[in-house]
């Protein structure tokens, strides 16, 4: 309940912050009026009575302030004011927020395009099913155009070779392999060099990735 | 003659306030009049915090406000309890004393 009441007064004053500034204004000049005269009544000249208030309660402005101070909705003024402030400075130097502007969406850019790419190349896990379970297998050759330092890497297995762990296979649940090339890939009116893959059979089930076109029986 | 009096004692203003209210619906200047008149002059009630105070128990709903006219025709924002705020007051009015009680009993106290 109290703290609907906080918000709607809250939000009363956000939306007609004059009126309600204006009514504490009010109330406490009526209220420093009434102690005058209660002074004055006592027996004070009216100059006496005003300095004694004012000596007692403090200065009518400071009060006012004090009350003003008070609800949630003055920490929004502060920030609604920082942000004018902050406004007004950049039309103020449009090189320099030119500038700014420029090299916070060349870092945000950038950072952005870096994410991306760990995301995909580190985080995301590859796109087959149970990827953890998939194991690339290739032929270390002797020749040293096919090593990076000890280790042999990407070389053509031999089909030998391939039919060979295919029938030995006894961990895996599927062998399958792929043979990489480039094509010409021709329309009516141009070509263009695409790399494609010729893939043996059960290739697409040994991965787990559902495939939209093919035909069946490659080899 | 009121060079003794105090501030009101920290955290019993809204009590006070409550109080003072429930005898009858007054502006912010009654209320302190009241305060220093019954306390015989020992509480003053600065105008900073009461009108602050009554912010906060009117947003809280102990309180309602509206504009009257006073005893002697001026225009001043009168304060009234609400059924809340009644309850409000019997609350911290028990917690005060047994506060309070146990105050007394600890400085009574002889070894």
């Amino acid at each position: 309940m109290s703290i609907w009441r906080h918000l709607a007064a809250g939000m009363r004053r956000l939306i007609n912050p004059v009126s309600k500034d204006e009514e504490i204004a009010e109330e406490v000049r009526q209220y420093f009026e009434e102690a005058i005269a209660a002074r004055v009544a006592r027996g004070l000249s009216p100059e006496e009575a005003k300095r004694a208030e004012v000596l007692e309660s403090g200065n009518m402005t400071a009060v006012q302030e004090r009350v003003r101070a008070y609800g949630w909705e003055n920490g929004l003024f502060t920030l609604f004011a920082d942000l004018r402030f902050a406004v007004r400075g950049f039309v103020n130097t449009p090189a320099f927020t030119t500038v700014a502007i420029f090299t916070l969406a060349l870092g945000i850019g950038a950072a952005t395009a870096i994410f991306s790419v760990v995301k995909a190349v580190l985080l995301d896990p590859l796109p087959f099913r149970e990827p953890q379970r998939l194991v690339h297998l290739w032929e270390g050759v002797g020749d040293e155009r096919y090593h990076m330092g000890d280790e042999a890497y990407f070389s053509s297995t031999r089909p030998g070779n391939f039919f060979g762990w295919k029938l030995g296979n006894q961990s895996f649940q599927d062998v399958s392999a792929y043979f990489w090339r480039t094509m010409l890939f021709s329309g009516k009116e141009s070509a263009d060099l695409v790399t494609a893959h010729d893939v043996y059979e059960r290739f697409f089930e040994t991965l787990g990735t559902p495939v939209s076109l093919r035909s069946s029986g490659t080899g | 003659m009121d060079d003794k009096n105090t501030d009101v004692i920290q955290g019993t203003l809204d009590m006070l306030i409550l109080k003072t209210l429930s005898l009858e619906p007054m502006h912010a200047f009654g209320i302190a009049r009241r305060v220093e008149q019954i306390s015989r002059g020992v509480f003053k009630v600065n105008p900073g915090s009461l009108l602050t105070a009554l912010q906060r128990l009117d947003r809280a709903g102990w309180v309602n406000a509206a504009w009257q006219q006073t005893e002697n025709s001026r225009r001043a924002k009168f304060y009234a309890l609400t059924h809340t705020g009644k309850r409000q007051l019997e609350v911290e009015t028990a917690d005060w004393e047994r506060r309070s009680s146990a105050i007394a009993r600890l400085l009574k106290a002889e070894g």
